[in-house]
């Protein structure tokens, strides 16, 4: 039990480290950089939650997939040293106070109502689980988020493409 | 471990990705905004997921995680297309419909 707490406390303090620096850090590619940890730092959340599944999904979609393709976004359409790139916030402290006081109400709701409190043990494993009612209850989601997919990735293609 | 642990993580990083999303001048920079939201939320599911013992949030969480993945591509291809015909990528700039 405690070592689990410490476990969670090093990775929170990581990820809310990695989520300043891509809110604050000047250089933009710092931010993707520091993103890339936020989400595999995540995804050793989800490995102590026991969701190993997710988190090798999180590891190879987010950090394989979405990082690169950002990082491509930016060399296409910026130099990645130099002036350039580094950009100003604007309105810093409207923002800081509108986020924390966001922080704040949900963590207050958070904290006035009842939740559970141990862990339980899931009915199966969950990559079973998972297949079972991705296949059974949530085929029909399943298969329209296939066609999102399709969709987006023709809509990508169509919206980037060279016109002439 | 309280669920309460894995909920303020959240809400804390659901903040921060707010934050930047309404500092940032770079439509790139907002778009990693919104990737820390999406984050925050899919821990909220998993930790609700563990401590109810359902696996059906982790199903949400997959699905979240394909439709931003595919929310990334198309938010970044608009983005090169601006660039492409205004030259800049910065949120203040692009303002074709204002009047």
């Amino acid at each position: 039990m405690k070592g689990s707490l410490v476990l969670f406390l090093i990775l929170g303090l990581g990820i809310i480290a990695s989520g300043l620096g891509v809110a604050l850090l000047r250089n933009l590619f710092h931010s993707v950089l520091a993103l890339a940890l936020v989400l595999i730092l995540t995804s050793a959340l989800y490995l102590t939650l026991q969701a190993e599944f997710v988190a090798m999904v999180q590891i190879l979609l987010y950090t394989g997939g979405v990082v690169t393709l950002v990082v491509f976004a930016i060399m296409l359409t910026q130099k990645l040293a130099g002036s350039k790139l580094t950009q100003m916030s604007r309105s810093v402290f409207k923002g800081f106070v509108i986020s924390a006081a966001m922080a704040s109400l949900i963590i207050y709701l958070i904290l006035k109502y009842q939740k559970p409190t141990t862990p339980q043990a899931f009915p199966q494993e969950l990559t079973y689980s998972l297949a079972q009612l991705l296949l059974n209850e949530f085929v029909f989601p399943f298969e329209i988020l296939t066609l999102a997919l399709l969709a987006a990735l023709i809509g990508a293609l169509v919206l980037a493409r060279e016109e002439n | 471990m309280n669920l309460s642990f894995y909920l303020i993580l959240s809400a804390l990083l659901f903040s921060l990705g707010f934050f930047t999303v309404i500092t940032r001048k770079n439509a790139i920079g907002i778009l990693l905004g919104i990737e820390l939201l999406i984050n925050a939320v899919n821990i909220n599911f998993i930790a609700f997921a563990k401590y109810l013992g359902n696996p059906v949030g982790v199903v949400f969480v997959l699905f979240t995680i394909a439709l931003t993945v595919a929310e990334v591509a198309i938010g970044l291809a608009i983005v090169i297309l601006i660039f492409r015909v205004r030259k800049t990528v910065e949120a203040d700039q692009i303002d074709w419909l204002k009047g």
